[in-house]
């Protein structure tokens, strides 16, 4: 990968995981915060955060997220979030 | 009826002073008269509503010797056949009054007096014939509140924390096992109240005390449906004329008044339906109260006129702005004192003060519809939950659970159904080893609620368990019924009882001494309908079916064929007017004030407000408004009541003098 993109992933995970944190209280903290597990099934999100989440990553990066994308094959956790939206500004 | 008061004292005399000094702090609930009884260490009285018998039911009850003593809150709906039979047995009576009849009752009967009492009530009994005891009696729903507290000197009851708040043995601190209940449930359970040290006496029982003794005694639960003898009826139709029949006998009943009697009209069938009814049984036009909201996905405005319209009722409506909710919020937490969830209070509070104003003291409410006929959303998820969970991967079970949320913001748009199927279906699992499995839900965003609080707490958090409150409210056989059913006699044992009955209903009512009455708790319309097969009550996903089919084309066809609209009002975003709060909600959620307060983490808090104010969605989810509530209310408790001592007080006046019996 060039660094362009390395950079790019850290950043978006970096601010994923900061709008998380500051939105949704939670026992974990910016090091501890699972990047690998569902949200939801962490007990953070409700299904009311979930749409929020959405929200928010479509205005951040001015994306479109296509409704057959917004399933917890493609969202359900932090990694998957990144690379949908990493796929979405590199296409 | 009122409000009621009282204590016993082991070494000294009581004396008139601690005791007028309590009923005036439940003196909203009764702004007629004052009177008490005082003898040797007890004193007990009452700040009355008069309702029945106006000249002659004055209270306590005192027995010819003075040796007993009684005072109730409420209303007996059998208490004139229970008067005639202690008549047959010799008894005489001086009154036409329920208080004497309850006197009467229990000289005969003894403590168990109460199994043959049907009504709503909260009573208090002094026997003196023997060692001093007191015996105190609470309905078979909650409908009436009751709270106690005994140190090594005195008994103390009352029927609001406020009444024993105000004697000097009871120092007000806030019970963290209250907070953490509330979290979890919505609501506290058991017999805890928001106050260390303060107990309230759980619905369907009874307490015994003395110096020696502290007994709680149940006296009724919720039937299971194995515990009935089921009605069987060839036809719908069948079953929609018993209803009919049983429902009107339970208004007849329950509208039993010397004054006049006025119903709240929420919109929706089960109110529709009471005021209705009711309207034919009375002279005149039937007068109704609603309150309206200018936000209008709260409003139910439209229902409301068109039923009102509809009946010819003469009716009122209460409009609420969010400035009225976000102002009239500390006033409400005074009055309901515990930790609220909802504001759904405040509206209910500014209509009970214009139900008041005109002059009413009674009203009827559809109360107890939901719980008696299966109407809430949460019968309906956790049947399709089961249903789901059988196939998991079949698509079409899980848009069952579409149909039922359609109203709720998250799925009015269409491109979130598959990840919130996604959610649901992590809550599929369960059915088995939970055996709360229709609470998991609700519970579990509870528990994510814990979050928020201080560390102290949450440490208390980790080894304390909410629903070792809960349980003993549970019936025997829990474990044998449907996990419909279950969630049934959960949400009696708390929602309604500590919340709908409670925090929305008798303490926003009474706050302006008008007395709600609840036709679909009439002890026997809730037995008759015990009996009725599951399908009457749930039919698929069609609740209250019976409800919804026994009164035909009386009722709109808008009106029946209306999907359940949860009662709400604006919750957190009423709070927020460009990004600011209201001046006391800027201080008391200060992160000094939550520092210094040592029950939430200041941290989480002001990430919360920092949401409040940015919030760019009409309505903030419900997690994030029921933590909002639940900081703030508790928050205010502490001022109002721990910081400040009762800095709030009633907005009604009331007499300043007591009789003595």
């Amino acid at each position: 990968m060039s660094n362009t993109n390395s950079a790019c992933v850290d950043e978006v995970r970096a601010e994923i995981i900061e709008y998380v944190l500051k939105n949704y209280v939670t026992e974990f903290d910016a090091r501890t915060l699972p990047l690998d597990k569902s949200l939801v099934e962490l007990g953070i999100l409700d299904s009311f955060g979930v749409v929020e989440l959405v929200a928010f990553l479509e205005d951040r990066w001015a994306i479109s997220i296509r409704d057959e994308e917004i399933t917890r094959e493609k969202m359900g956790s932090i990694d998957k979030m990144v690379s949908l939206v990493l796929g979405k500004l590199n296409p | 009826m009122c409000g009621i008061a009282g204590y016993l004292s082991r070494q000294q005399a009581a004396s008139r002073d601690p005791l007028f000094s309590m009923l005036k702090s439940v003196g909203h609930r009764g702004p007629d008269s004052y009177s008490g009884f005082v003898e040797g260490g007890v004193a007990m009285g009452t700040a009355r509503l008069a309702i029945v018998d106006l000249a002659g039911g004055t209270q306590p009850a005192v027995s010819d010797d003075r040796r007993v003593a009684v005072v109730f809150n409420g209303e007996i709906f059998n208490f004139r056949e229970l008067r005639a039979g202690l008549e047959k047995q010799g008894h005489r009576f001086r009154t036409r009054s329920e208080v004497e009849t309850l006197l009467h009752l229990y000289l005969q009967h003894g403590e168990g007096f109460v199994s043959l009492v049907k009504g709503q009530f909260a009573i208090a009994v002094w026997d003196g014939r023997g060692e001093d005891r007191l015996l105190l009696y609470r309905d078979r729903f909650g409908i009436r509140p009751l709270f106690w507290h005994r140190n090594a000197q005195t008994i103390l009851f009352a029927s609001e924390i406020k009444g024993l708040l105000s004697h000097p043995a009871v120092q007000p601190r806030l019970n963290a096992h209250a907070i953490l209940q509330t979290i979890r449930f919505w609501t506290v359970a058991g017999d805890t109240s928001a106050f260390e040290g303060v107990k309230q006496v759980p619905a369907g029982h009874y307490l015994k005390l003395s110096a020696g003794e502290e007994c709680l005694v149940r006296y009724w639960q919720l039937p299971v449906s194995a515990e009935v003898e089921p009605l069987y009826f060839a036809s719908d139709e069948d079953y929609f004329a018993a209803f009919r029949e049983q429902l009107d006998a339970s208004i007849r009943r329950q509208r039993m008044a010397d004054v006049p009697v006025g119903s709240y009209l929420s919109g929706g069938i089960d109110s529709t339906v009471v005021a209705a009814r009711l309207s034919r049984q009375i002279d005149g036009p039937l007068k109704t109260y609603s309150v309206t909201f200018d936000d209008p996905d709260y409003d139910e405005s439209f229902a409301q006129d068109l039923v009102a319209r509809r009946f010819g009722f003469d009716h009122h409506a209460c409009r609420i702005s969010s400035g009225d909710i976000s102002r009239t919020f500390p006033q409400v937490v005074w009055q309901a004192e515990t930790p609220l969830f909802r504001t759904a209070p405040v509206p209910l509070f500014l209509l009970s003060r214009a139900v008041r104003k005109d002059g009413l003291k009674v009203v009827m409410t559809g109360e107890g519809a939901d719980e008696m006929l299966l109407g809430y959303d949460l019968f309906k998820e956790v049947a399709i939950r089961l249903f789901w969970e059988k196939r998991p991967e079949s698509k079409w079970r899980g848009r069952l659970l579409e149909r039922l949320y359609r109203h709720l913001p998250q799925y009015r748009n269409r491109r979130y159904i598959q990840i919130l199927m996604d959610f649901y279906r992590t809550t599929l699992q369960g059915a088995e080893e939970d055996p709360h499995y229709a609470m998991a839900v609700r519970w579990g965003n509870g528990k994510a609620i814990e979050n928020y609080l201080s560390p102290v707490l949450r440490e208390q958090a980790a080894a304390y368990d909410p629903c070792s409150a809960l349980q003993p409210m549970l019936p025997p056989r829990y474990p044998d019924i449907d996990h419909v059913e279950r969630a049934q006699q959960v949400e009696v044992a708390t929602l309604l009882s500590n919340y709908l009955l409670a925090s929305q209903g008798d303490r926003m009512s009474m706050s302006h001494g008008v007395e709600g009455r609840y036709p679909y708790l009439d002890d026997d319309f809730v037995a008759f309908v015990a009996r009725l097969p599951r399908r009457i009550k749930l039919r698929g996903l069609r609740d209250k079916f019976v409800l919804r089919h026994a009164f035909g084309e009386e009722i709109p066809d808008q009106i029946r064929n209306r999907p359940k609209v949860a009662y709400q009002a604006p919750e957190m975003i009423a709070f927020f007017e460009n990004g600011k709060m209201p001046d006391y909600a800027e201080e008391l959620l200060s992160r000094e004030r939550i520092q210094e307060t040592g029950l939430f983490d200041p941290g989480a808090v002001d990430a919360l407000i920092a949401k409040g104010r940015s919030a760019t969605l009409s309505r903030l989810g419900m997690r994030d408004s029921v933590a909002y509530l639940v900081i703030l209310s508790t928050m205010l408790l502490d001022e109002l009541y721990v910081r400040s001592k009762l800095g709030i007080h009633s907005d009604i006046e009331t007499p300043n003098n007591m009789e003595l019996v």
